[in-house]
């Protein structure tokens, strides 16, 4: 085999890691965990799957699908089978896909559920694992070898017309390999995927390298800053892999909640120089709240302003910066711990040449450089010549060898006196204003004489003339800007990687497009329903008539409430009447019981003391009840945690389950226990059924999302979870419904269901008794029920109720 | 007691929502088109108005026969209340609409 193959690297590597954790994907509600081994057979699978489906070496195959590990696995499976991938934005348009679909001449296209292209041949990356369970491993014997096509990537939009770069197994290994020599990652390193697979940087740097030093990396099933908050943390994330604005963003963040800010800027000054270990502890409390292990970023993508990268090098979480583009697979120089240079780009790495063109622009040459875009021989000849590929940027490598960029050679604007003038070198001096949060400068022609156009992004009510004459003081002769606009939108266009797209912003504003002209009101819950309608919104405003907002807009409504203020309101409590003012209302309830609510993770591992009180209560229970267990064998194959699903007729149900378990299953066990009826009354009570029964609060009244992470949780430490899906006890000892939220949890924990029936428990501790009468139950416990990722929410609460209604 | 509801629904809010697994299942997200899942939700707002209950979205599932007929499978607590149903979709250029008769139990 070939060493210079990606299919080379994957099996080499593979007899080194097999029980590493690769890949830790969080979903909604639990989390997936993938080793070194399960990637490889998932990509082995892949392989045959192709085979299966007639798609052979040079077919092309779309990817266009969030960062999960099927990604990883598709895209490995056609390095090892010679298919070409060819990776979508997900957040690109499905038109988009569509388009390169036809292009390529595709033979599949992997979506999403939530994201279908029509007119494709689709294959949903939701179920491919379940596909791929009726496949069997074959041997490939495909012929790879370096010149072999990996990928065609195809370029971002801030260009009109996107180009197919066609990348190599050459181009992808030695890149790899240069990055290697010079920057070796620790064996514990933990990185977060924030940005899309589909780009070249993410997907090198941030996955295929991570591969050859045995890194984790997390994949988030949502992208919102309270689920990267909760996985720095719980994760231990030590390295992210990222873009600029990232770290403007969150450096903000942080800022916003200093109180003492002098001081702060004080020490950031005095400790910018002092060794890591001090700055660890004097800005700890910014550490922890990051995780508590990040080590590093790694950026590129865009410009970085200096002042975001010396901020996080005095707080101790270094910055390297790097430079590359898809066409140079991507890494062309980069900082390392090694060798680093504030606000350069770092060195060229090992085996890449560059060279410093007329106007200063780079150009590239080395096996990592592209052979050229697909099927258009006119830009490959444009762009790469006698080897050298022509970057577009502008940059100057000084005396020891670092690279410092300038800007982008088509953004340079030349003044009418003929000097090059950089719009980034403005925007660096605006942004560097007080009020200013952004901003974008281009040149316009206008009677022959160039001018220089500032949109800007302000912060709060501020005069854009005031901008324009601080910034023109500190900006040369030639730089001066001529006309200053403040950008009337919430942010500028940008691209999936959050550069600006400044061809948009010139083009709208010079076409005098109207403008989505928006007042932007001081409450934030204002500003969101701003959104649903153009009118005007009042407190008193009722939401259904007045701002029309009709129930499929309020799914979307609550949706975003939920992502801004992180709480839960459910649907049953907006209904004709509600206000905006009761809207609020709701959301300030909602946020204080949240916080009230927040699961202190109890020693849940209390074991022995758990199994000591536990048998007291054994022993109390045979005193007044005989019970007869059915079915105990379906239990034996129970090898990872369950949801253990019962009618419930009394208090005595939990206690007589837990007897009849085997102690294996029993010590981790947790039981779903209404929240408001145990958790919320008598203070002794939420103790008492914590240490006895290992019981968590299960919220029966408002949304469920909260109570359905914390049962993920547990599943994911090992814990098997006890539920009654009726939600009550049942007065009579007959069953009542089985409520849609049993469903939800089965199907989102992935998890085998084991229905058990209990008989007798309501004659001896009904609903309303407080003392027990003698009497028998009878146990049965059914063999665990498997259900099919076909099987919806309504078919598994459907199908357990009729289950357990009909065991004997 | 016998109870109707309908509804309409304009085909074009339908493209690209994030919000949608709060209103249709996997299986019926499956179905490709604007089109149809505008009629998914119009056939799920006629039941809630039929059966005077919240807009519980998950609690209907809308199947398809091989004939293209749409029909309903209901949560149990949904199920519990209906003797008998009977529904009908349909869509024309930009909307989409649907309507739903049930034969309630006493």
């Amino acid at each position: 085999m070939n060493p210079q193959t990606l299919k080379y690297y994957i099996e080499h590597l593979i007899n080194f890691y097999k029980e590493r954790e690769v890949i830790v994907y969080k979903k909604k509600y639990h989390t997936e965990r993938w080793s070194y081994l399960d990637l490889y057979n998932f990509t082995h699978k892949v392989a045959a799957f192709f085979t299966v489906k007639g798609i052979s070496k040079g077919d092309k195959i779309l990817i266009y699908a969030p960062n999960r590990p099927e990604w990883d696995g598709i895209f490995l499976g056609c390095a090892l089978s010679g298919v070409i991938a060819v990776p979508i934005d997900f957040n690109s348009r499905p038109q988009f896909a569509s388009n390169i679909y036809k292009e390529v001449e595709a033979k599949l296209i992997f979506v999403s559920i939530y994201k279908q292209v029509e007119g494709t041949n689709q294959v949903y990356i939701e179920d491919l694992r379940y596909i791929l369970e009726s496949i069997d491993q074959k041997e490939i014997n495909v012929h790879i070898d370096e010149n072999t096509i990996l990928e065609i990537v195809y370029t971002s939009g801030t260009t009109s017309d996107p180009k197919g770069v066609i990348i190599t197994n050459k181009n992808l290994i030695r890149n790899i390999r240069s990055i290697g020599k010079v920057m070796p990652l620790e064996k514990n390193s933990i990185f977060l995927s924030i940005l899309p697979l589909s780009h070249l940087f993410e997907q090198v740097i941030g996955f295929l390298n991570c591969l050859r030093y045995g890194a984790k990396i997390v994949y988030l099933g949502s992208r919102k800053s309270s689920q990267i908050i909760e996985a720095l943390k719980q994760e231990k994330i030590t390295n992210i892999l990222t873009v600029p604005i990232f770290l403007a963003l969150l450096k903000e963040k942080i800022e916003a909640r200093i109180t003492d800010q002098r001081r702060f800027t004080t020490l950031l000054k005095i400790f910018k120089t002092k060794p890591l270990f001090l700055k660890k502890i004097i800005f700890g409390r910014i550490h922890k709240k990051l995780g508590g292990h990040l080590k590093f970023f790694i950026v590129g993508g865009a410009f970085l302003d200096s002042k975001i990268e010396d901020f996080w090098n005095s707080i101790g979480i270094t910055v390297f910066q790097g430079y590359g583009l898809t066409e140079t697979s991507p890494v062309v120089s980069c900082n390392t711990p090694r060798e680093r240079k504030e606000h350069s780009a770092g060195k060229v790495i090992p085996d890449v040449k560059v060279k410093i063109g007329q106007d200063g622009e780079i150009l590239v040459k080395g096996p990592n450089v592209t052979p050229g875009y697909y099927q258009n021989p006119d830009e490959t000849k444009k762009h790469i010549q006698e080897g050298w590929l022509s970057t577009g940027d502008i940059g100057v490598i000084d005396k020891d060898g670092y690279l410092f960029l300038k800007g982008r050679k088509k953004d340079m604007i030349l003044s009418s006196s003929g000097i090059n003038i950089y719009p980034e070198d403005i925007e660096y001096v605006l942004n560097r204003i007080e009020e200013v949060k952004d901003s974008c400068v281009f040149g316009e022609e206008k009677e022959g004489k160039t001018m220089i156009i500032a949109a800007i992004l302000l912060k709060g009510e501020t005069n854009s003339q005031e901008v324009m004459r601080k910034a023109n003081k500190q900006l040369n002769l030639s730089q001066q800007i001529n006309k200053i606009i403040a950008w009337p939108e919430e942010d500028f266009p940008r691209t999936s990687t959050l550069k600006i797209k400044k061809s948009e912003v010139a083009r709208r504003l010079k076409s005098k497009e109207p403008i989505f002209k928006k007042t932007i009101p001081k409450n934030r819950l204002l500003t969101l329903l701003s959104k649903f309608t153009s009118g005007s919104i009042t407190k008193k405003s009722n939401l259904m008539t007045d701002l029309k907002i009709d129930s499929v807009y309020r799914v979307e409504l609550l949706a975003q409430i939920e992502e801004e203020y992180d709480v839960e309101i459910s649907e049953d409590s907006i209904n004709q009447n509600t206000t905006v003012k009761d809207l609020e209302n709701l959301i300030e309830k909602a946020t204080k019981v949240s916080t009230r609510q927040d699961f202190k993770t109890w020693p849940l591992n209390i074991g022995v003391l758990r199994s000591f009180f536990q048998q007291i209560l054994f022993t109390a229970l045979r005193l007044f009840c005989k019970l007869e267990v059915i079915g105990k064998e379906n239990l034996v194959n129970i090898k990872k945690p369950v949801i253990f699903v019962a009618n419930h007729n009394s208090h005595l149900d939990t206690p007589i389950i837990l007897k009849a378990l085997p102690f294996y299953l029993r010590k981790k066990m947790a039981v779903a226990a209404a929240a408001d009826y145990f958790f919320e009354r008598k203070f002794w009570l939420p103790i008492f059924v914590r240490i006895f029964l290992n019981a968590y609060p299960f919220s029966r009244t408002s949304a469920i999302r909260r109570s359905l992470k914390y049962s993920g949780w547990l599943m994911d430490q090992g814990y098997s979870i006890l539920n009654y899906p009726e939600g009550t006890r049942s007065i009579d000892g007959k069953m009542g419904n089985f409520k849609i939220g049993i469903g939800i949890m089965v199907k989102e924990m992935d998890a085998w269901v084991v229905p058990l029936r209990l008989t007798g428990t309501h004659k001896i501790l009904p609903k309303g008794r407080s003392l027990p009468k003698r009497g028998k139950v009878q146990l049965i416990f059914s063999e665990p029920l498997i259900f099919s990722y076909k099987d919806s929410y309504v078919d598994i609460a459907r199908r357990l109720e009729k289950t357990i209604k009909t065991l004997q | 007691m016998i109870s109707i509801g309908t509804d309409i629904v304009y085909i074009k809010r339908l493209e690209e929502k994030k919000f949608f697994e709060k209103i249709f299942h996997q299986s019926e997200l499956r179905h490709n088109n604007s089109q149809k899942l505008a009629g998914i939700i119009a056939v799920k707002e006629a039941c809630f108005k039929a059966l005077g209950v919240s807009s519980r979205w998950l609690e209907i599932e809308v199947k398809y026969k091989k004939s293209g007929q749409p029909y309903l499978v209901f949560s149990n607590e949904l199920k519990s209340k209906i003797e008998d149903y009977s529904c009908s979709i349909s869509h024309d250029g930009e909307y989409a609409v649907a309507v739903v008769i049930f034969q309630l139990k006493e």
